[in-house]
């Protein structure tokens, strides 16, 4: 489990790249505390989480994300995903969550979502 | 007739249900499931395994848990046991749209994707014994 971040304008980009299964979830989590406890952080923030480096994700990496998201949207801010590989989409598919992320299929798309 | 079968024991330690994965997706692909139908099934495995080391084992590190997987008839069976307070196994339900981000539960899909990435999934809950897990996937060639 790697993640890496970078600012483009007022939109911060994680790249997120590994297995989020139960234990890269749990890495993943420690790494993003900070940003779901501090609502200052969250408030009118603009986030995409780049997932092309994620090869793998269970219930435990949809939790992470799904408690994330909902952090940062009911403190005013917003959060998008791109990326996704066919598997990672089929997950989140089946799960019902494709219809609750705004889902975009490349970067610079989901930075421009927010521009727009 | 094809049939052969693999007995495991594990840990109950989160960082290792990937050798279980692991395992298990191996052995379908060696018995010829194709690789979109082992990662589904990868998937499933992982998320019983997952509910066996979280609650069957309680996150104890220090217990453990067993499993098995097999072929048989077209098809792979993967059974894993544990000796936690066991559940009900809640019924199908359709995924319904959250109406408000309030709405959103943030877990509890663990089931609902082990369902949809495989043909069936049974509970057999024995208090005061082993409970199983049962995952059934076909061999589509």
């Amino acid at each position: 489990m790697e993640i890496t971040s970078q600012k483009s304008g007022a939109v911060d980009i994680f790249e997120i790249k590994g297995r989020m299964d139960i234990a890269g979830a749990e890495i993943a989590e420690k790494y993003f505390q900070q940003m779901v406890q501090d609502e200052q952080t969250q408030k009118n923030c603009q986030i995409v989480f780049d997932l092309g480096g994620v090869d793998y994700v269970s219930s435990s990496g949809l939790r992470l994300f799904v408690k994330i998201f909902k952090h940062v949207e009911e403190a005013g801010g917003k959060l998008v995903l791109c990326g996704m590989n066919i598997a990672v989409e089929e997950v989140f598919q089946f799960a019902g969550l494709d219809a609750v992320f705004k889902i975009f299929p490349i970067r610079d798309e989901a930075v421009r979502f927010f521009a727009s | 007739m094809d049939s052969s079968i693999i007995f495991f024991e594990m840990p109950a330690d989160t960082s290792l249900i990937v050798v279980v994965c692991a395992l298990v997706k191996t052995f379908a692909e060696a018995k010829g499931m194709k690789k979109e139908d082992s990662r589904r099934l990868e998937l499933a495995v992982d998320e019983i395994a997952t509910n066996a080391v979280m609650y069957g084992c309680g996150g104890d590190s220090a217990k453990r848990y067993r499993g098995e997987v097999e072929t048989r008839e077209g098809r792979v069976i993967v059974r894993i046991y544990e000796r936690g307070p066991g559940f009900v196994l809640p019924p199908e339900q359709p995924t319904a749209l959250p109406a408000s981000i309030q709405d959103i539960s943030i877990g509890g899909r663990g089931i609902l994707l082990a369902r949809k990435m495989t043909d069936e999934i049974r509970y057999e809950n024995n208090p005061g014994g082993e409970n199983c897990f049962t995952i059934i996937k076909r061999i589509v060639p």
